[in-house]
């Protein structure tokens, strides 16, 4: 979400980092047309590369150029990025301008239609010297007519983009980017390894094939570098402060609890072998951050444990123990019926039954391996008989409900997949609905899994095993 | 963020909840430049997410809007309503004119937030607002895509003033369960916590002045409540809501031999003593105990009552069509012919069958427990033809002791069966289209498409289960259980 700050001194992202530079600059400078394509995991610092390198244009270029920002979860199809760009451009370019003259409609780029927004914006983007439409005339900067605005459009989520069948506005974007005399440069930035495929033909020959690829740190120090820089202040940051001595401390502070601490070396490791992500590592210092007081005014390493602590590790492991024992009962039923019968759904009805069965067997059992279990009081024992209460199949319905209602009971045509092999999930297709006692639903965990996840201490613990 | 002593107080009024409060209070906090944009509460049912979020904004003093995604039948229902939230509890909001200029608002993401730039930028909104989209996961539509769009509020607009906290109780979908969002997990409460939690608090009063302002009044809730959970915890969990719910609605029956002098607050045993019926009933939990309108009290569970009153044409045509729907066609010749010999070669090779394999399989299960298959119209009245023959007196009379009956009037007896089985019919005034109709209009009977009831390729399929039918036939001394297929 290009929010690292200190991205700009992490040894691993600065060749990138210059590239993209580059690449903007002469796209800024010297007119010329550029596509390029970032490609790396979530939260590996794209968008915060770009973001520097806009920033420093913006102080050696500032009014240059136009900046346009996609992105394809806001802007979920084709209309509604053009009219963004439209819009974006309207803003921009009437910045300076007197109010009055916007209030014309045909001024402005953006129009009602979305076909006259898009042949307004093509207009523009492809004209040649020779032919002057009525705004692009606007394009050129206001102090010397003779250099061209350029226009930077940086698209996120770019693989989203390809989704649609002629994909018209990559094609006339990167087609723009080549041929227009407008220098335009295309940013496009997807985590998405093999987005670059997913172009067309077309498409994908009017693309400089340029790639940008950042990858997540192969050892530890590499990624305890880039962790720190979140951490500690830079060498700026300390000039600023009132207090240099506390800047430097702080700094050698969080080395040192690399160095020493076993709670925080413990969650660093325990990220770098799981997920490699800083975003997560920043999210775990934010609790010991704010604990910081004038009394204790370093990172307390007891502080890190709070976060990791409270997350919740896997859904389904969490869900089963969200359960009433009840639920949990039913559950176990539903799938000891899938195990024995080997079918992949079940209805109401049938868990019920085999809950009906699986009660008495658990009753009549319980009381047997009690009295025989203490030999010493198996007297006294032997006289109560401790009976699980069977509940009636409309109280257990309500279970039932709120099983599918929890997720962990699934439609049983919830996955399907489509022409190209895509998998679609309609999981949530009738969540809303109320479930009949015979649909056939699919029960999201096994007997075996239940038993792992039940604890020991649980008495149902045994009748995960048939 | 709050300071040490108001953090510690918020966490004597929300109890159990003390590290959940912690977090929120370091992504929280009323200043916009050190919170985080967007953080997640998760927790399954209804453990205290909402009632925790608000109490602790409340305390925070900050500006929020909280939109119940629950309530928004479509996603643009939802997003017109966070607009109309935040420009109400904004207090700025009053004298902003919409002056965004194609596309109504909340039509897709763009638009809403294009009518947010338009409003922070008119009415130069800059306090810090948290918007709180409570049961995001439950409005009517799908809302994965807005979940990742309003991720990206903050990054792709030049809104910096407001951050959003999801409150959800599902998984996070798939498009951000990568992009690392602050996550709060709310574990659900142990079984003392939930005692703790229900004594804290008198929820139910007697409305008799006189009682709710005796001290005595709160023991007698404190043992109440303590009883309910004992009850009821291994059906409801920790799910406040349900255990809330049951303490509500058991409450005055329970409580009324105090409102009438009977007993005295102090003796709890004896009240539980005389009342334990009513809370051992399970119609509390069945959402079934309606009070009758007359007489006030409660209805008795009747079962099957909504097929009694049936004409018994009706009630026929409901075994046929269970019997339809239960039967596979294939295996309507042994089930509904006289002729013994079919029966009993079929009954041979699914035994043969059945010790073949080892273990349970598909044909094992027990079908009166699966969903009713579809079925023509035609076949339905054939066999409605058939069974309602046991109406008849001397038809009824099975073969099967036809050694027996080997005496003298036999040759009679058969001739009488003949002329009868010739004209032994429906009652031809029987307007059976009619009837079919009204038992689908009783949705006792469904079909299958959304077509004309008339039109030819319908399929139809019964709508009772086994129990109901089971009543019809003891009903009309049909012997149901010799004309299903596996039994």
């Amino acid at each position: 979400m290009g929010n690292f700050n200190n991205i700009l001194e992490s040894k691993s992202l600065k060749d990138k980092y210059i590239e993209i530079h580059k690449l903007l600059e002469h796209t800024i400078r010297d007119n010329e047309g550029h596509s390029i394509m970032i490609i790396g995991p979530r939260s590996s610092g794209k968008t915060s590369l770009v973001n520097a390198a806009l920033a420093d244009m913006e102080t050696k270029y500032g009014g240059q150029y136009i900046v346009f920002k996609l992105n394809a979860f806001i802007h979920s199809d084709d209309n509604s990025a053009l009219r963004e760009i439209a819009k974006q451009l309207d803003n921009n370019l009437n910045r300076n301008m007197d109010q009055n003259t916007v209030t014309d409609e045909l001024q402005t780029f953006e129009q009602r239609s979305i076909s006259d927004t898009m042949n307004i914006i093509l207009n523009t983007l492809n004209k040649r010297n020779e032919e002057k439409p009525l705004l692009t005339g606007r394009l050129q900067s206001e102090e010397n007519p003779e250099e061209k605005l350029s226009l930077i459009f940086i698209i996120e989520e770019f693989e989203k983009f390809t989704d649609n069948n002629k994909q018209t506005l990559l094609y006339n974007l990167f087609d723009s980017s080549q041929n227009s005399s407008v220098p335009i440069c295309v940013v496009g930035i997807s985590s998405k390894i093999i987005t670059r495929e997913l172009l067309e033909k077309r498409v994908r020959s009017r693309f400089s094939q340029r790639m940008i690829s950042i990858n997540k740190p192969n050892t530890l120090e590499e990624f305890w570098a880039n962790a720190r820089l979140a951490l500690t202040l830079n060498d700026n940051k300390i000039e600023e402060l009132t207090d240099k001595a506390f800047g430097r401390e702080w700094n050698s502070h969080v080395d040192h609890l690399f160095h020493s601490s076993t709670v925080f070396k413990r969650m660093l490791y325990q990220n770098y072998y799981t997920v490699k992500n800083y975003k997560d590592f920043n999210n775990a210092c934010i609790f010991p951050m704010s604990k910081i007081t004038t009394e204790s005014p370093f990172l307390q390493d007891k502080h890190f444990q709070k976060y990791i602590q409270n997350q919740s590790t896997n859904h389904t492991q969490e869900l089963v123990k969200s359960l009433s024992s009840l639920e949990l009962l039913l559950t176990i039923a539903a799938a000891r019926w899938v195990e024995k019968h080997d079918l992949q759904v079940i209805n109401f009805n049938l868990a019920y039954k085999e809950y009906e069965d699986m009660m008495k067997g658990f009753n009549v059992n319980s009381t047997s391996t009690v009295a025989s279990a203490n030999n010493f009081d198996s007297k006294v024992i032997t006289n109560i008989k401790i009976n699980q209460k069977i509940w009636s199949a409309n109280v257990l319905k309500n279970n039932w409900e709120i099983l599918y209602k929890l997720g962990l009971l699934l439609d049983s045509t919830g996955l399907t997949t489509n022409n190209d092999g895509h998998i679609i999930t309609n999981i949530n297709l009738n969540k809303n609905l109320i479930i009949e006692e015979n649909k056939m639903v699919q029960l999201d965990v096994s007997l075996d899994e239940l038993g792992n996840l039940i604890d020991d201490l649980n008495v149902y613990k045994k009748l995960t095993r048939l | 963020m709050l300071l040490e002593e108001r953090l510690q107080l918020l966490k004597k009024r929300i109890i159990c909840r003390d590290d959940e409060i912690d977090l929120l209070n370091c992504f929280i906090s009323n200043e916009a430049s050190i919170l985080a944009p967007t953080t997640v509460i998760h927790g399954y049912k209804s453990i205290g997410k909402s009632f925790t979020v608000e109490g602790y904004l409340k305390e925070l003093g900050v500006k929020h809007s909280i939109v119940k995604c629950d309530e928004c039948i479509t996603k643009k229902v939802l997003l017109q309503r966070c607009f109309k939230r935040i420009k109400l509890d904004s207090g700025v909001g009053s004298d902003y004119t919409n002056d965004v200029k194609f596309g109504t608002l909340g039509e897709n993401f763009p638009s809403f937030v294009n009518a947010l730039e338009s409003f922070t930028r008119q009415t130069n909104y800059s306090d810090h607002h948290v918007i709180v989209l409570d049961r995001f996961d439950q409005c009517m539509e799908p809302t994965q895509e807005l979940f990742a769009a309003f991720c990206r509020l903050q990054e792709q607009s030049n809104i910096r003033n407001i951050s959003i906290v999801f409150i959800i109780s599902t998984d996070d979908p798939k498009d951000i369960a990568t992009s690392s969002i602050p996550h709060i997990y709310f574990r659900n409460y142990t079984e003392p916590q939930v005692k703790e939690i229900l004594r804290s608090k008198q929820l139910c009063h007697f409305d008799v002045d006189s009682i709710d302002n005796n001290p005595a009044s709160f023991e007698f809730w404190k043992q109440y409540a303590t009883i309910i959970v004992d009850l009821y915890f291994s059906y409801t969990g920790s799910d406040m809501n349900l255990l809330i719910n049951i303490c509500e609605t058991v409450w005055p029956s329970f409580t009324q031999p105090i409102r009438q002098g009977k007993y005295k607050l102090g003796d709890f045993i004896k009240v539980y003593r005389e009342n334990s019926h009513l809370l051992h009933n399970e119609n509390i939990i069945n959402n079934s105990s309606i009070k009758s309108f007359k007489t006030m009290k409660e209805e008795e569970d009747l079962d099957n009552t909504n097929v009694q009153d049936l004409p018994t044409h009706s009630k026929y045509i409901l075994i046929a069509s269970y019997l339809a729907s239960f039967n596979l066609p294939k295996n309507d010749l042994h089930n509904f012919s006289k002729l013994r010999a079919i029966k009993n070669k079929k009954r041979a090779l699914s035994e043969k069958a059945k010790n073949k394999r080892g273990h349970l399989g598909k044909d094992d299960i027990d079908s009166r427990l699966l969903s009713p298959n579809f079925f023509d119209l035609e076949r339905m009245l054939a066999i409605l033809s058939i069974i309602y023959r046991t109406n008849s007196q001397s038809l009824n009379v099975t073969d099967d002791n036809h050694l027996l009956n080997l005496h003298d009037d036999m040759i009679k007896n058969e001739e009488i069966k003949e002329l009868e089985r010739s004209k032994f019919t429906l009652s031809r005034n029987t307007d059976l289209d009619s009837q079919i109709t009204t038992l689908f209009s009783l949705g006792l009977l469904s079909k299958s498409a959304n077509s004309d009831i008339l039109g030819a390729r319908v399929r139809w399929r019964c709508n009772i289960n086994w129990s109901t039918v089971e009543t019809l036939a003891k009903d009309t001394d049909f012997p149901l259980v010799e004309y299903l297929g596996d039994e």
